[in-house]
């Protein structure tokens, strides 16, 4: 691999695989399916042997097919890329020096769940606000490293909003909070969240604007009320708290 | 082809913090299965496991019948 230039492996939102080097960005569109299973795989799983690799890729194949195919499918990634996968003994891996946005969300998310880390030493990076793991991928090795991954940055972006909100940055907050709330809409903590930031910051009517949302979101689809931890937000605030229409507890 | 049909089915459930409130959505891809994750279809959500195991045999009967 040339070592001036930095390979950057997207996989939030879909795969992407770029080149970077003085200033420029090159996209490698055309990469084969199986190259980008290879490499999305190896941006997960750090440095497996080659049969839990061709075991995981291909599964449904006899052993002898499966390993063919990862020779094939290392050979394209070689030639697009060279140097891209380290062969060291029996494992795979990406070279030192590759980026990963898994990587970097990753240890994002971490930064701010550690209590002792203040918010002005973490920024938000465009990763954070990103989509899923691998869109419209559904091999097992994806779906477990998705939810994996989803629940991390529900629970990341929650405390990034109680953060910003105790630094005063309630715009920051608030906007940190209705990204957790997009990512599972009945999720409550999400919500709780949001209401915090708005007392934070004396917006009393958009505290109990959010509050009845989703209270009456929550009616409408499950059939129940919010917990009294929710509610006991609002009334610690001596806020008015009316009870909601209770629907049918399954749509 | 048709007669090698699959599907998935994702089950999220979760116990609301500070409380024993069980809640889960069931989600699919659009039947094409290359949908973004954005556009992830939800089967159904529940406040009880009973209504999860409803949704799941509703979800399998209508997969089985090829719908």
């Amino acid at each position: 691999m040339d070592a001036v230039q930095t390979p950057r492996v997207a996989l939030l939102d879909g795969f992407a695989l770029e080149l970077r080097q003085a200033g420029t960005v090159r996209p490698l569109d055309d990469l084969p399916r199986g190259a980008q299973r290879l490499i999305a795989h190896l941006g997960l799983c750090g440095r497996p042997g080659r049969g839990a690799v061709a075991g995981q890729l291909w599964p449904d194949v006899p052993e002898d097919h499966a390993q063919g195919s990862l020779r094939s499918a290392l050979w394209r990634v070689q030639k697009v890329v060279p140097g891209l996968i380290e062969v060291c003994g029996g494992a795979l891996g990406l070279a030192a020096g590759v980026r990963v946005d898994v990587r970097e969300f990753t240890d994002w998310a971490r930064q701010v769940m550690d209590p002792v880390v203040r918010v002005d030493a973490v920024s938000t990076p465009d990763v954070a606000l990103r989509g899923e793991l691998l869109p419209g991928w559904y091999d097992d090795w994806v779906l477990l490293e998705r939810e994996r991954l989803r629940q991390l940055r529900m629970h990341a972006l929650e405390a990034l909003a109680d953060k910003l909100a105790a630094a005063g940055r309630c715009g920051e907050a608030v906007q940190a909070a209705y990204a957790a709330v997009r990512t599972e809409p009945l999720r409550e903590s999400a919500h709780r969240a949001v209401v915090r930031v708005h007392l934070a910051e004396g917006n009393i009517a958009e505290a109990v604007r959010a509050y009845t949302a989703f209270r009456d979101l929550l009616g409408a689809e499950l059939g129940v009320e919010p917990t009294a931890q929710m509610t006991e937000l609002i009334v610690r605030a001596h806020l008015p708290v009316r009870r909601s229409v209770v629907r049918s507890p399954v749509r | 082809m048709d007669d090698d049909r699959n599907g998935v089915l994702l089950v999220r459930v979760w116990i609301e913090g500070g409380s024993d409130q069980f809640r889960a959505r069931l989600t699919s891809p659009g039947a094409d299965g290359s949908v973004s994750g954005e556009d992830e279809r939800t089967v159904a959500v529940a406040s009880s496991p009973e209504a999860v195991s409803q949704a799941v045999r509703s979800w399998l009967g209508a997969f089985l019948r090829g719908r």
